[in-house]
């Protein structure tokens, strides 16, 4: 497995994950929803197949991220940060 | 201000607090030492009258690591003020602290612009007295409105020597193309010689590409021709880079730190060729 101790790059790997919710999930779900294990899953399988994007965003929330992160664009609520499980509010489309 | 032992379950982690990520291993050290002699210095809290609850202003590695050593309460400094002074005393009390990183700080005063605590990401930057460096690099970035595009790309932008014209062109592509910092800052380096057209092909060139890839083998082939050029091969849990004059190099997949330091060292390499 890979590993991830620059609380850096963990910060740029969850505001990525963010970004890819509040950008390709809005139009289906609307401005608040919460994305589940398999549709974290799905969003990367989508957008960056066959990389380790995923498995090191994972760690990323497993290990570095806070409970709420907020943006000007949108706020990440992690409500389980092993699965994981998310909420998303997009401010702005 | 007053001072209180307030429990555990009744203090909450918000974005008011603008650290976004926290380094395990230092919260395990700090969750060892509060066993050991407990919290010695208050936590910062605001009282949240409208959602009743205390929200952590400072301190949330010492929350977490107190329960971790299972604490049941905490000595803390309760603020009771409104969301706007909450804002500005968690930033204040944050900014000197070495460890956030600058992307935090960025975004908490973006934060605050947006709900109006501050008119203007100067007057954010007057308010704390931020370090000469950082206040001319934000105030760069707030001479150009545009929220959808980070501050750090705001700032490049606006301390370029392109025209008033040019510079609205490169926030329209960064905006369209989806652009990273660093690749607004090459943009707007290739702009002047070449044009905006053959400058973003460039720098949109220097996105690795899968040119190749073999379903029996699981072989990969990504091709990047730019700023640096190098090509990936991955096959078998292994990454060869061919990068051009430098020979190949074979790694081990497991270890994408290794890969990103060599990408580096190419890509500083190339500068290095170019400024002789």
């Amino acid at each position: 497995m890979p590993r991830l101790r620059n609380k850096r790059v963990a910060l740029r790997l969850v505001r990525l994950l963010g970004d890819l919710l509040a950008s390709e999930l809005p139009q289906v779900k609307g401005r608040e929803f919460v994305v589940g294990a398999a549709e974290y899953r799905a969003l990367y399988r989508r957008v960056s197949p066959n990389s380790r994007l995923r498995d090191l965003t994972s760690m990323a929330i497993q290990s570095f991220s806070q409970p709420v992160i907020e943006t000007p664009r949108w706020v990440l609520e992690v409500l389980d940060n092993k699965k994981p499980v998310l909420k998303l509010r997009v401010k702005t489309p | 201000m007053k001072l209180a032992v307030v429990p555990l379950d009744q203090i909450h982690k918000t974005s008011m607090n603008p650290r976004q990520v926290v380094e395990r291993e230092r919260l395990e050290a700090l969750a060892k030492s509060v066993q050991q002699i407990g919290i010695t210095q208050p936590l910062i809290l605001w009282w949240n009258g409208a959602a009743e609850r205390y929200e952590v202003l400072d301190g949330s590695r010492r929350l977490e690591a107190a329960k971790l050593a299972g604490l049941k309460e905490v000595q803390a400094i309760v603020y009771e003020v409104s969301q706007e002074e909450a804002m500005k005393i968690a930033f204040s009390i944050h900014l000197s602290q070495e460890d956030l990183t600058p992307e935090e700080l960025l975004n908490y005063i973006d934060l605050m612009v947006q709900r109006e605590v501050f008119r203007s990401v100067e007057e954010a930057c007057r308010h704390f007295g931020v370090s000469r460096s950082w206040f001319y690099e934000l105030e760069r970035a707030g001479r150009i409105r545009d929220e959808k595009v980070a501050v750090s790309v705001r700032a490049a932008v606006a301390s370029s020597d392109l025209s008033e014209e040019e510079k609205k062109r490169v926030l329209e592509m960064v905006k369209e193309r989806g652009l990273t910092s660093r690749e607004a800052r090459r943009l707007i380096e290739l702009y002047a010689s070449m044009g905006p057209e053959e400058a973003v092909r460039i720098v949109e060139a220097s996105r690795p590409r899968l040119v190749y890839s073999d379903p029996l083998t699981g072989e990969e082939v990504y091709e990047c021709v730019g700023a640096a050029s190098y090509r990936l091969r991955v096959v078998e849990g292994f990454i060869t880079i061919e990068a051009r004059g430098s020979g190949a190099l074979r790694i081990p997949r497991v270890d994408a730190s290794i890969l990103v330091n060599l990408l580096r060292m190419v890509e500083s390499g190339r500068g290095a060729r170019r400024q002789r």
